[in-house]
């Protein structure tokens, strides 16, 4: 009976019923909605965390004093580097610098900018780099969010940092690194390695901690403990724990939601059944009526099935759509700090645009077909059992 | 007038899908990935600027999911004064 | 022709409340007939009908329209049936208020395979026997009882059925329109239709096209 004239037929009935559907079309606009923009942050931040994990270093040693990281000798470089495995051993100076006006801090982190891979990824990340220049005089590379904040404190050019020991040092910035890469750099303040050992306080012959690298990974387990053995109280990081803290960051984000979903769809679908079996309800006549004039049960069904998927599909829809405008043109406004906790400074990433095809999918039928079973039972309930008593 | 309402929404949807699949494909990955990876190489470390971020110099190691956390550090109390 | 042979239909069988709507109904209604189902409210009539047009199954016993054994169709085959055979205008006209005179007499055509077109000349015609067709586009809500009542045997007469069934046509209608009704019954006699009309208004005893009145009390053929 998939006619044409049927087609004219479902559309006049879909058209008739409008203010009926409306109220049922915005309210599964707004859960698909909810549950999309879940989606499409949390398989967007997983992306760019998981793509850009991986240049992470493999290990990272600290040194721990009464619980809490102390800084770490520089001698223990030498000592590492003795062990078999073990590549691109290198000092790491950052720490916090408090901003006083606004009782906020700063990320600093020192890097040897006289180092060739360094100079070829600064050159990826500023635009209107000369090297030559650069390196004349210490130059400091700030993140988005810092410029914002320096300019509403006038500080155009430079910035006087306090040391710990009460001296003030002036430094210019060089350049702003953009947007892009805000979700690292927001808070930064990149310094030449040497001036972050002043500004944060750090003995000459310290480091915040070391990185390194171990390429193999069946050796990875065997470098591990050979570090730790090198020197009393050390802690050694790998990149697996912080893959792992991660994915379960996002994992017990999607959980609270899946769990907001169940809750909030099952409602929903009651609220859809209880519609559908009201005594008064004139669709209940409806039914009845067109039963009456030689409409089988199934074609009844076909009817109020497929007027009820257009709803379903049409508020999918659109709810999809607006979700993904709302977070990767928008930069989703609230979302992104209940997914990445309260941002230091003002914050602006723009997410990578990532269509989960899969996950899309899985939602569609795990909205659809309840929705559509939840009418379809007291629809099938009318046209058979209540037939007689809905025509009187 | 039915079919022209229906037409309009259908037309809406597909438009609107044109355009998420317009902005996927045009939005420059490689080139945000590239800048992602060289930030972390320069600095040689990952470092969320947020307070879900995974803290390296925290003492404990401990995983910590929260909704709203104003992250705060020692070193702070240093500059108050 | 319609023949009904030993019918009967209880409602809540077994239990407490238990009915008996029809108790052993046989009758033979010969083709292009316009009968009388005379009897009082509660005499079982319109369950009558509503089996007859296999809109309800009976308990036991047969119903025989034009050699096809009706009682006990599955679903699909009795909605073909309803829909081919039967046009059946209720007391209170079952119409489809938020639809227009014109697609609730197209109501029963969407499930016959037909073109836009074919439909369209159907309902036309159906609509200029009954006599409403300057009404087409009006809302059904909008008219009166007897304009309504013409819309509903519009809607019996869209399919060509040849059994019509009325059940208590004068009911909701004032004299005037009910007189209106009486010479219809004439148009049904030239169209050569079997009609039933369920009812317990005297009037039809001024009609000269009834031939045969069959009176119902308490579920039984008296």
């Amino acid at each position: 009976m998939l006619n044409k004239s049927f087609y004219s037929f479902l559309f006049l009935m879909l058209f008739t019923h409008r203010s009926k559907h409306f109220s049922i079309f915005v309210i599964s606009i707004i859960l698909v909605f909810i549950l999309s923009s879940v989606m499409f942050i949390s398989t967007s931040l997983s992306k760019d965390i998981q793509y850009t994990l991986n240049s992470q270093p493999d290990f990272v040693v600290q040194k721990m004093k009464a619980g809490e990281v102390i800084d770490i000798d520089l001698s223990l470089i030498e000592k590492i580097e003795q062990i078999y495995g073990v590549k691109n051993v290198t000092s790491r100076v950052y720490g916090k610098y408090f901003f006083k006006p606004l009782k906020q801090s700063f990320t600093i982190v020192g890097v040897d900018f006289f180092e060739e891979q360094n100079s070829k990824n600064l050159k990826t990340l500023s635009k209107k780099l000369d090297m030559s220049k650069f390196l004349e005089k210490e130059y400091m590379i700030i993140g988005s969010g810092v410029k914002k904040l320096f300019d509403k404190f006038k500080y155009d050019k430079s910035y006087f940092f306090t040391t710990p020991l009460g001296e003030s040092i002036e430094v210019e910035i060089y350049d702003v690194l953009d947007d892009t890469t805000s979700l690292l750099s927001n808070d930064m303040i990149i310094l030449p390695k040497e001036l972050a050992k002043i500004v944060l306080g750090l003995d000459e012959f310290k480091a915040s901690d070391i990185a390194l690298n171990v390429p193999n990974e069946l050796e990875r387990a065997n470098a591990k403990v050979e570090i730790i053995l090198k020197d009393d109280n050390l802690r050694v990081i790998s990149k697996d724990d912080m893959k792992s803290y991660y994915l379960n960051l996002f994992n017990y984000k999607t959980g609270l939601f899946l769990v907001l979903y169940i809750v909030v769809i099952l409602t929903f679908l009651l609220i859809l059944y209880q519609r559908y079996s009201m005594i008064n309800s004139s669709d209940k006549k409806e039914i009845a009526i067109l039963k009456a004039v030689g409409w089988s049960i199934k074609d009844i069904l076909k009817l109020k099935v497929f007027e009820n998927f257009l709803v379903a599909f049409f508020s999918f829809s659109i709810g999809i759509i607006l979700s993904f405008i709302y977070i990767f043109v928008a930069k989703a406004p609230f979302l992104m700090q209940i997914f990445l906790g309260f941002s230091n400074l003002d914050f602006s990433y723009e997410l990578t645009p990532y269509i989960p095809f899969g996950s899309i999918v899985t939602l569609f039928i795990f909205y659809v077909v309840p929705f559509l079973c939840v009418i379809l039972i007291p629809v099938w309930k009318i046209a058979t059992v209540d037939v007689i008593k809905s025509i009187k | 007038m039915i079919f022209k309402v229906f037409f309009t929404i259908f037309f809406i949807i597909f438009l609107g899908f044109c355009f998420i699949f317009y902005f996927d494909f045009s939005y420059n990955k490689e080139d945000k990935y590239n800048k992602l990876n060289s930030m972390v190489l320069f600095t040689n470390s990952f470092k969320i600027s947020f307070s879900n971020a995974y803290s390296e110099d925290n003492s404990q190691l401990q995983n910590k999911p929260y909704l709203f956390h104003k992250s705060t550090n020692h070193m702070d109390f240093i500059y108050v004064k | 022709m319609i023949e009904v042979k030993n019918l009967y239909k209880i409602f809540n069988q077994n239990k407490k409340n238990e009915f008996t709507a029809l108790e052993n109904v046989s009758l033979f209604i010969p083709k292009e007939q316009i009968v009388l189902l005379k009897g009082v409210s509660g005499s079982g009539k319109s369950t009558l009908l509503s089996i007859i047009s296999s809109l309800q199954k009976p308990t036991s016993g047969d119903v025989i329209v034009d050699g096809e054994h009706i009682a006990k169709l599955p679903d699909l085959h009795a909605s073909k049936f309803r829909n081919e055979k039967i046009g059946y205008v209720f007391q209170d006209f079952n119409l489809i208020n938020s639809l227009n005179v014109f697609h609730n007499v197209m109501t029963p055509l969407i499930v016959q395979n037909l073109s836009k077109d074919e439909i369209k000349a159907k309902v036309i015609n159906a609509l200029s026997l009954a006599n409403i067709k300057h009404k087409k586009d009006e809302f059904v809500s909008n008219l009166s009882g007897g304009e309504k009542q013409r819309v509903a045997i519009a809607r019996a007469l869209v399919c060509d059925a040849n059994i019509l069934l009325f059940d208590e046509p004068t009911a909701n209608l004032d004299k005037q329109n009910s007189l209106k009704f009486l010479s219809l019954l004439e148009d049904f006699k030239k169209l050569k239709k079997t009609v039933i009309i369920a009812t317990h208004d005297s009037i039809f005893e001024q009609s000269n096209v009834i031939f045969e009145t069959i009176n119902m009390q308490d579920g039984k053929i008296v």
